[in-house]
């Protein structure tokens, strides 16, 4: 059995029901297995519940839309966290999704040819900098103009243009802003994130669009990397896959973009002695921040490659057909644990009672940047088949 | 002076961070799947 001293404080890192709130006791591997087991009955009972209606209006001939498990896994979560609550016993192991949400990712490189990455990723990248600019710009201008404090204004602007909370409790350290701030970041972009669940599959619907420009969509504009998995997935398989792949290019950023806020706190003489000397070694700050599942992907990638090479020899390299399958269902396993997570997590109460200003800046930034992000996909897509 | 035992009870603490272990975990898996020791995961 592994020692708790080789285990990483997953609740530190992830605090899941009140958002940018320090966890009160520490966890043990124990501690986490309640919590694990939650997760894997709730997203178990959205796979069941697909299942089983599927068979039912089937075998009844009525007609009726699949709904996959994704949204049960996520409405069944929602309930339990907003009516009878989740015991304490369960939070440290709720609090792995994102654990669960990164290994998912790393075996999903599986479902991709290197040359698909370098062909998506790179329109991904483009696209991923003219949404960048453009979202940190308004936000930041928005916060301004609301009258928010330099820190949260930055946070809200950070979170909202790269990668969500994990960009914000990132940018906390770099930035010296208190806990308080962060709180509200995160409130703020994860009530819009949950919002995000249920506007966008319709939006995409309604506009016909195909799982690749509406993947690429879902992550060049939902924040967070565990929403705009579930929003991708929410609209088909092949979505969820391209949300994951743009969502990707935008963590890749995190580590640049935090240190260049870095650099420019430091220069204006706000950032306090720990923070400067944080930024004195640039390359191991940018390894420090640098999101490592990237790495994991892109190697599971190069060996998918491989194998589906024509040369026998490099092919007995990769993975063979019947292993790539194998992969892909251990994704979707792990993002079954996610997705309960996500619902578990989302705590309405917690998320609004942040006060309005915050969340309104947030809400006018989101539906500004998912409105330029649509018309950008649309435009993309105009010119080059998505 | 006797070192201090760990207890089960200890809490978990790691120079690794969350995101290196989650690449630890599936790269283990999808080895043991190379290696054919994990033949098929069903869905």
């Amino acid at each position: 059995m592994a020692t708790s001293a080789d285990l990483p404080d997953l609740r530190a890192e992830y605090p899941p029901h009140a958002p940018g709130r320090v966890p009160e006791e520490k966890s043990t591997l124990l501690g986490l297995l309640p919590g694990i087991a939650l997760l894997a009955i709730v997203g178990y009972a959205g796979k069941f519940v697909e299942h089983f209606l599927n068979t039912y209006t089937k075998a009844h001939h009525i007609t009726f839309p699949n709904i996959e498990y994704v949204l049960w896994a996520i409405l069944f979560g929602i309930l339990i966290s907003n009516t009878v609550g989740v015991p304490r016993i369960f939070r440290a192991g709720v609090a792995t999704y994102e654990f669960w949400l990164k290994a998912g990712i790393i075996v999903l490189g599986a479902r991709f040819i290197l040359g698909d990455i370098v062909k998506l990723g790179g329109i991904s990248l483009i696209l991923v900098f003219i949404a960048f600019a453009f979202s940190l710009t308004f936000m930041t201008w928005l916060g301004r103009t609301f009258n928010l404090g330099p820190q949260l204004t930055t946070l809200l602007a950070v979170g909202s243009s790269v990668c969500g909370v994990s960009a914000i409790i990132a940018m906390q350290g770099a930035i010296d802003a208190d806990e308080e701030d962060s709180s509200t970041a995160i409130a703020a972009i994860l009530a819009l994130g949950a919002l995000s669940l249920f506007t966008f599959p319709l939006i995409g619907h309604a506009l016909h669009m195909s799982d690749r420009a509406y993947g690429l969509w879902a992550g060049l504009a939902v924040d967070n990397t565990a929403e705009a998995t579930a929003a991708g997935a929410l609209y088909s398989d092949a979505a969820g896959k391209f949300a994951v792949l743009a969502k990707t290019c935008r963590n890749a950023l995190i580590g640049f973009v935090v240190l260049a806020y870095a650099i420019q706190w430091t220069r204006k003489g706000l950032a306090s002695r720990a923070a400067t000397a944080r930024i004195q070694n640039k390359a191991a700050f940018l390894w420090n921040k640098f999101p490592k599942f990237v790495l994991g992907f892109l190697f599971i990638s190069l060996l998918a490659t491989l194998g589906s090479s024509t040369n026998p020899t490099i092919a007995a390299l990769g993975f063979n057909k019947s292993q790539l399958t194998a992969l892909g269902n251990l994704s979707r396993w792990a993002f079954l644990l996610t997705f309960a997570g996500v619902g578990l997590r989302t705590n309405l109460k917690d998320l609004f009672k942040q006060g309005a200003r915050p969340f309104i800046v947030g809400a006018v930034g989101e539906v500004a940047i998912a409105a330029i992000t649509l018309l950008l996909i649309l435009g993309v897509n105009h010119f080059y088949t998505l | 002076m006797p070192s201090p035992t760990k207890s089960p009870s200890t809490p978990i603490q790691s120079r690794l961070s969350t995101d290196t272990w989650a690449v630890i975990l599936s790269l283990s898996l999808a080895l043991l799947i190379r290696l054919g020791l994990l033949k098929s995961v069903p869905w």
